[in-house]
């Protein structure tokens, strides 16, 4: 195990978190008809 | 002469000359605040994450990822990651209402010009300290690295990024922070590929230092003082004008989004390098942890292209930064302020040209000037308010952005509580927490007051919704 469990979850949540804006940005300009 | 000092000289110099050539295309107020509200999404994207990414980020972050690992994590990037989240949304509105300036929403939001000019003000001022506080830093690392008087890079900086911001407005900072976005992401992957080879070489892992794999320690040592820093920079970051005001330049609504879209993926990215340079010297050179970590790692753990390259990254993330926050300043003051006190030249956009470029030139003479001034002189006051400026911009401007944005019977009473009661919480709660009586962070306060200001003070105001125009129109006032 490279670092504690705690600092894997902290680094996944992080990456999901990071790149959710780019997912909510496609979903609301397609809702508008946008793309 | 020096290596470092001949490159770093080369950049300004090529820094200079690309903000002037973008300069060129400046002829009047509206193209100076906005670029003519015509900005792509390739050009856009880079401007956000470049004016995002300052030398407090680059800096402190490896110096706070070198002392306590992982737990930068929770300390930084996961509040700035929901605060990317956030600002999705407001990016249709902002672009819809075809504004010049941030504050100018609540001024149409509310139908309040004094609102609008109150928000600018606390903006101008908040800005003004940071950059400052930039200033200094940059003089700092480049003392390290080139050798060169802190007053004197403090003075070359200055003069470049004011320069090309007063004559190039957003054509100056957008074109520039193209190129210093890409100059970033070279130094901090160049940053990490480094010290990887150097963790390598060594034969240690990243996780040799059992102090730097823990996700609570430093600041956010318990799981509610993590949750407490992911608020707070949620709410600091959400009202910023220098991203905020990325809207309002975007070609059109879709453009505005994608830039927060992109932006966040390649930050994400950045903000993992990071953690990883900055644990890496923490595991490698754990004399180093701190704040010179890496100015120290470049300068005496790297070659000196590696150094090179690194110092030019950390130039552009200051550059980029002050550049945005100084465009932010000079614009805000003309068509916020200074078109509230003379209404009669609120649509002459040759003269808030004049005022924009007028006031961006004082301001950063001003700041540069107190920041070279604070070398020989520190005034603590400077500091204290820099440190403080988000609990201040928070507590003033969230709730009437965003509960402009989400809640139809919020109204200009509501919002002029919420502003003043906020901002008056915010700083009785930076004197409680001073006196050691606060048990939370301030913010919590001035939000919270603020909060309920709004919503029991819009009950009294008339609770008519002013309309902002429909989904998909898009209005071209020009101020």
């Amino acid at each position: 195990m490279i670092v504690q469990s705690d600092a894997v979850v902290g680094l996944i949540l992080f990456i999901l978190l990071g790149i959710a804006p780019y997912f909510i940005a496609f979903y609301l300009n397609k809702r508008d008809g946008l793309i | 002469m020096n290596f470092y000092l001949g490159v770093f000289i080369v950049y300004c110099l090529f820094i200079l000359a690309i903000g002037l050539w973008a300069a060129q295309r400046v002829k009047s107020g509206v193209q100076f605040a906005v670029a003519d509200r015509d900005v792509p999404t390739w050009l856009l994207v880079p401007n956000y994450v470049a004016t995002f990414l300052s030398a407090v980020t680059v800096i402190g972050g490896v110096a706070y990822a070198s002392s306590y690992g992982w737990a930068y994590i929770p300390f930084l990037p996961l509040g700035l990651a929901v605060a990317w989240i956030i600002l999705v949304f407001p990016a249709k509105k902002f672009r819809e209402l075809g504004l010049s300036t941030a504050p100018q929403y609540i001024e149409k939001r509310y139908n309040s010009p004094g609102l609008r000019a109150l928000a600018s003000f606390v903006t101008i001022l908040m800005y003004g300290v940071w950059l400052i506080t930039q200033g200094l830093g940059i003089g700092v690392v480049l003392n390290v690295l080139t050798g060169m008087p802190i007053t004197t890079a403090i003075i070359v900086v200055g003069a470049v990024y004011v320069l090309y911001v007063t004559l190039g407005g957003f054509q100056g900072v957008q074109w520039t922070d193209a190129v210093e976005c890409v100059l970033m992401y070279i130094a901090i992957i160049a940053a990490t590929i480094a010290v990887i080879i150097n963790l390598n070489a060594a034969g240690v892992s990243i996780a040799a230092n059992p102090k730097l794999n823990s996700l609570f320690a430093g600041n956010t040592a318990s799981f509610s003082n993590a949750l407490a820093f992911v608020l707070i920079w949620a709410f600091g970051v959400t009202v910023q004008s220098s991203y905020l005001h990325r809207f309002l330049a975007a070609k059109d609504v879709r453009t505005a989004r994608d830039t927060i879209g992109i932006g966040s993926v390649l930050l994400t990215v950045f903000y993992l390098m990071t953690a990883i340079i900055g644990i890496g010297i923490g595991v490698l050179y754990p004399e180093y942890a701190g704040n010179q970590a890496f100015p120290s790692f470049l300068r005496y753990k790297s070659p000196v292209i590696l150094g090179s390259i690194g110092m030019v990254g950390l130039c552009a993330a200051v550059m980029s930064t002050t550049a945005g926050l100084l465009h932010i300043v000079g614009t805000y003051t003309s068509r916020d302020i200074y078109a509230y006190l003379v209404p009669g030249h609120r649509h002459d956009e040759k003269k808030l040209l004049l005022v924009s470029r007028t006031s961006s030139i004082v301001f950063g003479v001003i700041v540069t000037a107190l920041a070279a001034w604070m070398t020989f002189k520190p005034i603590p006051q400077i500091a204290v308010f820099g440190s403080n400026a988000y609990t201040i911009m928070s507590s003033v401007l969230w709730v009437p952005i965003y509960f402009g944005l989400y809640w139809k019977r919020a109204n200009k009473t509501g919002a002029a509580c919420a502003m003043i009661f906020g901002l008056i919480a915010a700083i009785i709660g930076l004197e409680l927490k001073k006196a050691g009586i606060l048990p939370f962070h301030e913010v919590f306060l001035g939000v919270s007051v603020s909060l309920i200001s709004m919503l029991i003070f819009s009950r009294f105001g008339k609770s008519e919704e002013v309309q902002l125009g429909q989904p998909g129109e898009v209005q071209t006032e020009r101020i």
